[in-house]
């Protein structure tokens, strides 16, 4: 919908269906797997389902350049009593990381919540030790909250995560 | 199970909504849970019925000196779904004010935490609580789960935007030897 060039080469906008098969490039590529939730060994058609039938309570906004797909960000918005809240979640492609992207998504996203959907509390999780994950949001406002113990597996072993928010009085 | 002799711990049971919904919508639901008011009676049945995949919920029932018994608290224990946190699984416990609440919601812990420790070999168990919560994080404290995380404007609770306490608790060492089950934790 709302489309917006950014510094020379990337446009951000709403993710579309036709998106899938950039998105399954994204997850294979560099170190996606490990930074995230994701499996390896994921199945093509689970994401291309998955965009073809988006969760109502799922905002998507992809990075593009050159045409590609090259970054993604979703926001999950919560329902109810902390309607005023939303997580975040985001993923940019193995060759392209540390030039920008993550910058462009993660300011079209608080844009997006807060300028158009009143979001007052951004939440997400971030492995510890993964330092441009932490420094990106940190640029956005985002606080540690916790240490989440023994978070996630991940090759192995047990990690644990930061709980981040981005809070706006 | 529980020392607590009038107190059952069992399933749920498909007429257990009926005790059940006025306990979620009566003040000490909403104060401590993340419910709405004025939610439908066939809406929150539908949520007993239907549970999420994961989802385990336990009843707490007690013997009234009527001899009647009554559904006094409900404790959901859900194991997450993402693959790579099937370790985990967050807990709310919701007990009605009344009658010794907070026995009955120690016993609740107790056998949610037994579930997760000796037939679902848990490593990790969540609980959010509202901020400022401190007798029930001093309870949870007793049975093992520390504060990890403030989170601010967590939730609306009457007309506020209050934060919350995340709480967990990891698997202890000795979960897994029968003695540490028998003795409670």
């Amino acid at each position: 919908m709302t489309r917006k060039a950014l510094r020379l080469d990337i446009l951000v906008r709403g993710i579309e269906a036709d998106d899938w098969e950039d998105i399954a490039a994204i997850r294979e590529s560099g170190n996606v797997v490990f930074h995230t939730l994701q499996l390896p060994y994921f199945s093509r058609d689970k994401i291309r389902d998955r965009l073809e039938n988006p969760p109502a309570d799922m905002v998507g906004l992809v990075a593009v350049v050159g045409g590609i797909v090259i970054g993604q960000l979703g926001l999950h918005l919560n329902a109810g009593r902390r309607a005023h809240t939303a997580a975040l979640g985001m993923m940019v492609h193995g060759d392209y990381q540390l030039r920008g992207v993550g910058t462009a998504l993660m300011e079209a996203a608080v844009e997006l919540a807060e300028r158009w959907m009143g979001i007052t509390r951004l939440e997400l999780e971030v492995y510890t030790d993964n330092t441009a994950g932490i420094a990106l949001y940190k640029k956005f406002g985002f606080e540690v909250e916790g240490t989440l113990r023994e978070y996630a597996l991940r090759d192995g072993q047990y990690v644990d995560s930061y709980l981040m928010a981005r809070v706006r009085e | 199970m529980t020392d607590f002799p009038t107190l059952t711990l069992r399933g749920l049971r498909a007429d257990d909504w009926m005790a059940l919904q006025p306990l979620f919508a009566s003040e000490t639901g909403l104060h401590d849970a993340l419910d709405v008011p004025y939610v439908s009676e066939e809406a929150f049945r539908e949520r007993l019925a239907s549970p999420p995949a994961g989802m385990h919920t336990l009843v707490a029932e007690m013997m009234l000196p009527s001899g009647r018994e009554r559904v006094v608290g409900l404790a959901w224990l859900r194991v997450l779904a993402a693959p790579r946190r099937r370790h985990t699984a967050t807990l709310q416990i919701v007990v009605h004010a009344d009658y010794r609440a907070g026995e009955i919601e120690e016993a609740l812990l107790r056998a949610a935490l037994d579930l997760a420790d000796n037939w679902l070999a848990l490593r990790r168990v969540e609980m959010r609580l509202f901020a400022g919560d401190e007798a029930r994080a001093e309870m949870l404290a007793r049975h093992g789960f520390a504060q990890e995380a403030v989170m601010r404007r967590y939730a609306v609770r009457a007309g506020e935007v209050v934060d919350g306490w995340l709480l967990a608790r990891l698997r202890p060492a000795s979960a897994h030897t029968p003695a540490a089950r028998e003795g409670g934790v």
